[in-house]
C-alpha cells in the first residue's frame, strides 16, 4: 500500500516554535529583555534623557547606595576633664557634619550621613550611610515585610475559618471581605488618606467619639512615627481579602471525613484546627507566606498616592526610590541598582523559606 | 497688573539643565525641615544630593 504523504502543516518541525513564538516574542520583550537591562544599566551610569553616552561605572552605584561607616563620638568636656553637661544632664557632643564634611582627618567618612545612633556609656556611637534615604527605605521595607506577612497571612486565616460554613448567606460576607482587593489600590489609598486625614478625619473623629472626646486628633500620615504603621495597617485591610480566598480553597480541600473523624474522637474545635485544619494548609501556608512577602517589597503605589516618602522619610521604601531616581530624578542607574538590590533580597528571603518549609522526610 | 507682580516678584529658576533633580531636592528638603529634621543635616543632603548629580552628568557639558 502506498503512504499518503502527510501534508498537514501539524507534523512540520516549526510548527511547534511558530505557535509558540508570539508568547516566547512577548515575554522576552517585556520580562527578560527588561530583566537583563536592569542588570547592566545598574553597572552603568545611565540617564534617562542626556545627550552624554552611558559609561560602565563598575560597582560605583552599589558602593554609593549601600556604603556605611562607623563613628564614635566622645562628649565635650571642659578644661578639668569633666563632661560638660546640659541643663537635664545630658552630655554635648560635636556635631556629626564637623567629621564628615571636607574633615581631613575622616576621608573615609566624606558625603555620609548620620543614619542611627545609641549611648555607648559616655560616648556616642554612630551609623553613618552615603546614602540615608536609601538606607531608611531598606529598613522601611523590611519592617514592614516583617510586620505585614504575619498579620495579614493570620487575618486572613481567622476570616477565612470564618467563612468556611454552611450559614445562610454565607456569600454575602464573602463579597464583603473580598470588595476591598477589586477596587484599586489607587482608590483605596484616596480614600483612606480622608480617612487618616489629621484634621476632620474619620478615624480621628471616631476615635475621639468613643473616648468622649478624650482622644486628641493625630495627624497620622504627617507624623514620622505613626505613617508608615497607618500605611501597614491599611495594606493589611487591602490585601486581606485575596488571601484569606486562597485560604479558603485551601480549607475546602481538607477533607469532611475528618472533621466527622475528630468529632467521633469528641475532639475541641482547637484541637480540630491545630491537628486537622493546619496540617491539612500546610502547602497553602507556604504558598501564602511567600506570596505574601513579595507583594510587601513591591510596596509603592500606596506610599505614592498617600506620603510620597514624606514626612523625614519614614516612609520610604525600596519600590518607591526605584522609580522616583530612575524618572523623576532621571537616574536609570540608580534606579536599576536598587532594583537589583530588591531582587537579591527577595531572592534570598524566598530561597530561606522554601528551604525553611521544605517537606520533611520522616 | 501681572506684569508688575511679576517684575516685583519673579524670581528666575535657577538657569541648569541639572534642575530637574534641584528642584525634587528642594521640596524635599523644605518638606523634612518643615516636618522637624535638623536644618543643617538636611541641607548638607541636599547640597551632596544636587552635587552627586552634577558629577554623574559631567557637569552638564559646562
Amino acid at each position: 500500500m502506498k503512504l499518503i504523504p502527510n501534508r498537514s502543516l501539524q507534523n512540520h518541525p516549526f510548527a511547534g516554535w511558530t505557535m509558540a513564538g508570539p508568547a516566547i516574542f512577548l515575554i522576552t520583550l517585556f520580562l527578560i529583555v527588561p530583566f537583563i537591562l536592569a542588570f547592566t544599566f545598574s553597572f552603568t551610569n545611565q540617564r534617562l534623557i542626556s545627550p552624554n553616552p552611558t559609561e560602565f561605572v563598575g560597582m560605583r552605584n552599589f558602593e554609593q547606595l549601600l556604603g556605611v561607616g562607623t563613628l564614635v563620638l566622645q562628649p565635650e568636656v571642659d578644661a578639668a576633664g569633666a563632661v560638660v553637661r546640659g541643663a537635664d544632664g545630658s552630655a554635648n557632643y560635636p556635631r556629626v557634619r564637623e567629621f564628615t564634611r571636607n574633615n581631613a582627618d575622616y576621608p573615609q567618612l566624606d558625603g555620609k550621613r548620620e543614619w542611627l545612633s545609641w549611648d555607648w556609656g559616655d560616648s556616642k556611637v554612630y551609623v553613618l550611610a552615603s546614602d540615608v534615604v536609601f538606607m531608611k527605605a531598606l529598613t522601611n521595607t523590611v519592617l514592614f515585610v516583617l510586620f505585614v506577612a504575619p498579620i495579614q497571612a493570620g487575618l486572613a486565616l481567622f476570616l477565612a475559618v470564618l467563612i468556611n460554613q454552611k450559614l445562610k448567606g454565607i456569600n454575602f460576607f464573602r463579597a464583603i471581605y473580598f470588595m476591598p482587593v477589586v477596587v484599586s489600590i489607587v482608590v483605596v489609598s484616596l480614600l483612606w488618606r480622608f480617612i487618616y486625614s489629621g484634621q476632620s478625619g474619620l478615624l480621628n473623629n471616631i476615635l475621639g467619639f468613643v473616648s468622649f472626646g478624650a482622644f486628641k486628633p493625630v495627624d497620622w500620615l504627617g507624623n514620622p512615627a505613626t505613617a508608615l504603621w497607618s500605611i501597614l495597617a491599611m495594606s493589611v485591610w487591602q490585601g486581606v481579602g485575596f488571601h484569606m480566598v486562597i485560604w479558603l480553597s485551601g480549607l475546602q480541600t481538607i477533607p469532611a471525613t475528618l472533621y466527622e473523624a475528630a468529632d467521633i474522637e469528641g475532639a475541641t474545635s482547637w484541637q480540630k484546627f491545630r491537628y486537622v485544619t493546619w496540617p491539612g494548609l500546610r502547602n497553602t501556608a507556604v504558598l501564602i507566606l511567600i506570596v505574601i512577602t513579595m507583594q510587601a517589597f513591591s510596596l509603592f503605589a500606596q506610599i505614592d498616592v498617600m506620603t510620597g516618602g514624606g514626612p523625614v522619610d519614614s516612609t520610604q521604601t525600596m519600590v518607591f526610590q526605584a522609580v522616583e531616581r530612575g524618572y523623576a530624578q532621571q537616574n536609570i542607574a540608580g534606579g536599576s541598582a536598587i532594583s537589583v538590590i530588591l531582587f537579591v533580597l527577595v531572592l534570598v528571603i524566598s530561597l530561606t523559606q522554601r528551604y525553611l518549609t521544605r517537606e520533611r522526610k520522616r | 497688573m501681572f506684569y508688575d507682580l511679576s517684575a516685583k516678584q519673579g524670581v528666575l529658576r535657577p538657569v541648569t539643565p541639572g534642575y530637574v533633580v534641584a528642584a525634587l531636592e528642594f521640596q524635599k528638603l523644605i518638606a523634612d525641615i518643615a516636618n522637624g529634621a535638623d536644618v543643617a543635616d538636611t541641607l548638607d543632603a541636599a547640597v551632596d544630593a544636587i552635587n552627586a548629580d552634577v558629577q554623574r552628568n559631567n557637569n552638564y557639558g559646562f
